[in-house]
């Protein structure tokens, strides 16, 4: 799944964003996570 | 009295032992009635399946799902196949994987697992998409509404932001492949975009001792 808008996050938010996506990602039953957020790896 | 799980023994009457301490920070761990913690508490109101190390668990039952959607035969079912070539990248025995084939395509008894699809915003409005493998959708459910609500984030409903993405395939060529001619039969085949990842194919490139 490719997303055709991209939300991009920075700083704070950034850090929010990918725990939100690792808690879900750490769910036992969870195959793939898609999303729209572009996390910058700065 | 003798406690009934020792803190790190095998659990007794399973076919391969699984070690697990019974220790408060985890998430599984067993409580009693009062909500203590100890090393005597009784098995008791494990929903979880245990997770075997790197995904197995999950890689074996999308073979299952894949063959139950399309059919036993990796060559007409590109769903199976890419469920076998996970499941080979988290070394899972091919006797495994047949047999949760065949479980899907409807050869051997077992559990039904269904696939489920969860959409929901995180921060700021940016749109999730949760592809789930379950046999219990009322477990799963409130497992990713709670990472979601914890997290700031809350699940929308079916479709709500689904329009958002686009499923699309990806073919990916090894390196030393001829650009140029990649981008005309990519174009003629009506392909989106042609991605040359410079840096992997550097890297890929410096590996072997003569590019092909």
């Amino acid at each position: 799944m490719k997303p055709i808008t991209e939300v991009e996050f920075n700083g704070e938010d950034a850090a929010r964003m990918q725990k939100l996506l690792d808690a879900i990602e750490a769910i036992d039953d969870v195959q793939d996570v898609y999303t729209t957020a572009v996390i910058e790896s700065a | 009295m003798r406690p009934l799980v020792s803190p790190a023994g095998p659990i007794r009457g399973r076919s391969h032992p699984i070690r697990f301490a019974n220790d408060a920070s985890s998430l599984f761990a067993i409580r009693d009635a009062k909500g203590r913690v100890s090393p005597a508490a009784p098995i008791r109101g494990r929903s979880h399946p245990i997770r075997f190390a790197n995904g197995t668990w999950l890689a074996a039952h999308g073979a299952t799902v894949s063959a139950k959607l399309g059919g036993s035969d990796a060559s007409t079912n590109p769903r199976l196949r890419l469920a076998i070539d996970k499941a080979a990248a988290n070394n899972m025995p091919k006797d495994t994987v047949d047999r949760a084939t065949k479980r899907g395509a409807g050869e051997l008894e077992g559990i039904n697992y269904d696939e489920v699809r969860y959409e929901g915003y995180g921060i700021n409005g940016a749109a999730v998409i949760v592809d789930c493998l379950t046999d219990n959708r009322v477990r799963t459910v409130a497992d990713v509404r709670h990472a979601f609500a914890k997290h700031g984030g809350n699940l929308g409903t079916d479709g709500s932001v689904a329009f958002l993405f686009r499923h699309c395939g990806q073919l990916v060529f090894a390196p030393g492949t001829d650009e140029n001619k990649l981008i005309d039969a990519a174009l003629e085949a009506g392909a989106d975009d042609v991605i040359n990842q410079r840096t992997l194919w550097q890297r890929q490139s410096s590996n072997r001792s003569s590019p092909r």
